[in-house]
């Protein structure tokens, strides 16, 4: 709908320097399109990193619980298996202390300036980095979740014949999924927010999208604000997804 | 050892931080002034304390004004920002004076000139601006002659917005129409010094930043040079800004900023910082 | 194989924890196929403890269990495939409650057996009418009954066509009025010549059912025999002190 000059006419002042600074952030040269770039950017580390995350998280919750699970039947044996679970448990351990010990702008900032020192790609440096913040935290929620399972399950499918793995992938996982899925949800909801200081090596992410209109029109509010509410919609979106997927998985329980 | 330094680095900075919020007052009213202190030589960290060219004269003119000096070390966006909004009295970081800035916020008479510079690493095949830009018939940039070059900047100075202007056509003044090139060839880092430490790990090709922090990142990092005779296409004035509409403070400022002129102490103090067969000029 | 020989054989079962604590201190016993054991005891026994060694849910410290002549206890034993043939009943069921009894019943054999879906349903059906719980097919455990969850943990280790049923305390968790219902199937179970290993409260079951009765006390085998022997001529004072209290 197009407002009438009328209307801008009769206008309150306030409105009217509501529009101005309006143009001023984003119509003026073309200055959404910074948004929309930092939107995409945003939404594209969140999502590979997610994946990482997720990978990472997998393979370091399977290693933890396997050594938590097994580890008085391995004792026994003392096998060439139990000394490298514990070395490969050990390794798992240091990452999670480490990753998340220290904050994700100086994992970023370390691993863009010392430990891909010679590479170019801030984007890909940044999916790395963040996606291997989020594997300590999806590891741990993982690993929270199938600590959380009834040992009377493992137990019940041991018992059936399934070997370790089969249990864990036919009884265990499948429960496990259901019970973490929402607070999996959540990381990716925090992932994407922490994603914000990607700006700190060189990426126009969403943050800094905002930050350049600001250094550019020296007005503070439309640029923080028309930030603030891009992230806040995005969550408000997916946080309404996680719970009508709560409400499924609850459902099909019954 | 490397990761051990970066470390102890970013202990020192958040003690400094610290430190500059425990300043006292003492009685007198305070002038609060918002900067960047990563630009030397104009501020920068001596110790936990701002020093620099625009750190003494601030200093030089709140004495002149019989206030108590506060600076607020900000990212260099939020100078312009905070003093536009008022948040700050006034803002001294190297400022250029252009005319959109003077769209929302109000400028001094100028105390300095700022030219832009190119740092490139030894044995760079840059060798001049025409070999990172092409230009238009009025000398502005439009386009990266080659499109695998990056250029590294400070978030929202000049450099930034010069190059953003050529690689994506809806910066800051609206030139390339040319959509097809990465907006990420220009990087732009919250410091200088970061982009100088980008392009010493060849993040970037090149980094377009103002004269004297640009002899200063030469002075103490190695294998960097300054291209030399490469820097009349962007020469600014560096003035304090206000904001818009403050002309109480803003006319205090130029009456005490012409009395510091004449009487020599803001000459002292640039000589301090850049002595005078430095200069590029 | 011989019918003579023992089927599990066990010697010196000896099980340690951290801190000293000795749940199984030494234990020998033979279990013949076709017998009906029950195990009784104080609790802190060991008579669990016991149970579980014989298909490894506890590892034991020292000692031998023999399975139709393969020593279950040592390195590179298949004890997956020796599972398959000796089905544990649980105290709390532990069925998989995001699965229908249906698929609770055919998970195992489809995966472990490679039965066809047709084949493992068909007999699963059978099973759950056998238990009078076909019509229940289709529900999740979680809209079950204790007793009728515990029938179908029943049938669900049934449908693995086991050799020896291991029977963990099957009735302890259950309200009184549905104690019956899983012993009725118990009873017929045994009645069809199926080796059992039963731990239990229920004396009026171990009388009834069993064909030998071992009593536990503090981690060993005080006195075994026949149920009348046991119950009605105890010779050890700690099984006269135990019957004294629980008849």
């Amino acid at each position: 709908m197009v407002l009438t000059n009328s209307f801008w006419d009769t206008a309150p002042p306030w409105l009217i320097k509501m529009k101005e600074d309006f143009i001023l952030n984003f119509v003026d040269a073309g200055r959404w399109k910074w948004l929309v770039e930092g939107l995409g950017n945003t939404l594209l580390i969140t999502l590979f990193a997610l994946l990482i995350g997720l990978v990472i998280g997998v393979v370091i919750a399977a290693v933890r619980s396997t050594y938590d699970k097994n580890r008085e039947s391995m004792e026994m044996q003392k096998g060439f298996g139990y000394y490298l679970l514990k070395i490969v448990n050990g390794i798992c351990n240091l990452y999670l202390t480490v990753i998340r010990g220290t904050p994700v702008v100086v994992q970023l900032l370390i691993m863009y300036f010392i430990v891909f020192a010679s590479s170019r790609d801030s984007l890909m440096v940044a999916i790395i980095a963040f996606g291997i913040n989020s594997g300590a935290y999806v590891a741990e929620i993982l690993r929270g979740g199938i600590m959380s399972i009834d040992n009377g399950q493992f137990e019940a499918g041991r018992s059936l014949g399934f070997n370790y793995v089969q249990t864990m992938i036919h009884i265990i996982i499948p429960q496990v999924f259901k019970n973490v899925l929402p607070t999996l949800c959540n990381e990716f909801i925090v992932l994407l927010k922490e994603t914000s200081v990607a700006g700190y090596v060189g990426i126009v992410d969403l943050t800094k999208a905002g930050d350049l209109i600001r250094g550019r029109t020296f007005s503070a509010f439309m640029p923080l604000i028309a930030v603030a509410l891009i992230y806040l919609a995005m969550v408000v979106i997916l946080t309404a997804l996680v719970s009508a997927l709560e409400r499924r998985l609850r459902k099909s329980e019954r | 050892m490397k990761k051990f330094i970066s470390i102890i680095l970013v202990l020192v900075i958040a003690l400094s931080v610290f430190a500059a919020c425990g300043q006292k007052t003492d009685g007198k009213e305070d002038l609060v002034m918002a900067t960047n202190a990563a630009f030397p030589p104009y501020e920068f960290k001596e110790g936990d304390k701002i020093v620099g060219i625009d750190a003494e004269i601030a200093a030089a003119i709140a004495d002149k004004l019989g206030m108590n000096l506060v600076i607020e070390d900000v990212d260099f966006g939020a100078v312009l920002t905070g003093v536009a909004e008022g948040k700050y009295d006034m803002g001294m970081a190297g400022i250029t004076v252009t005319e959109d800035r003077k769209k929302t916020m109000d400028f001094s008479d100028t105390y300095a000139t700022g030219i832009q510079v190119i740092i490139v690493k030894d044995g760079s095949p840059i060798t001049s601006l025409d070999d990172i830009f092409e230009f238009n018939a009025d000398g502005d940039p439009v386009a990266l002659k080659n499109p695998d070059i990056k250029v590294g900047v400070q978030e929202n100075t000049t450099g930034d917005i010069y190059s953003s202007s050529a690689i994506t056509g809806w910066g800051f003044n609206d030139l390339n129409e040319d959509e097809s090139v990465k907006t990420d060839r220009v990087v732009r880092y919250k410091t200088g010094a970061e982009a100088v430490s980008a392009l010493k790990s060849d993040k970037v090709d090149c980094v377009i930043i103002d004269n004297e922090p640009a002899k200063s990142f030469v002075a103490t990092n190695e294998g960097i040079h300054i291209l030399e005779g490469e820097n009349e296409y962007a020469v600014e004035d560096y003035a304090i800004c206000v904001k818009k509409g403050d002309s109480e403070l803003l006319t205090k400022i130029n009456k005490a900023l012409a009395d510091l002129k004449a009487d020599g102490t803001v000459d002292k103090i640039v000589n301090k910082y850049i002595p005078k067969d430095g200069g590029a000029q | 194989m011989s019918d003579n020989s023992a089927y599990i054989h066990v010697t010196n079962l000896k099980k340690y924890y951290k801190g000293g604590i000795h749940a199984l201190d030494g234990v020998d016993c033979d279990i013949n196929r076709g017998e009906v054991v029950v195990i009784i005891g104080p609790s802190g026994s060991g008579k669990s403890t016991f149970l579980r060694s014989l298909n490894l849910l506890e590892i034991p410290t020292t000692g031998e269990i023999v399975v139709n002549g393969t020593n279950i206890v040592g390195k590179g034993v298949k004890i997956d495939q020796h599972r398959q043939k000796m089905c544990m009943v649980f105290q709390h069921f532990n069925l998989f409650p995001h699965m229908t009894v249906l698929r609770n019943l055919t998970l195992a054999p489809m995966k472990l057996l490679k039965k066809s879906q047709e084949e493992a349903e068909v007999k699963a059906m059978s099973l759950l009418q056998r238990v009078g719980l076909a019509d229940r097919a289709n529900a999740y455990p979680s809209q079950l009954s204790g007793g009728q969850k515990q029938r179908i943990a029943i049938v669900r280790a049934l449908a693995m066509e086991p050799e020896v049923m291991l029977f963990d305390e099957p009735t302890s968790a259950l309200d009184p009025e549905m104690v019956g219902e899983v012993l009725e199937v118990m009873k017929e179970l045994a009645s069809e010549g199926m080796t059992m290993v039963v731990v239990t409260h229920e004396m009026g079951f171990a009388k009834e059912v069993a064909s030998r009765v071992l009593f536990m006390d503090a981690g060993k085998i005080v006195e075994e025999g026949p149920p009348e022997e046991i119950f009605n001529h105890p010779k050890h004072p700690r099984l006269q002190e135990f019957l004294s209290k629980v008849l």
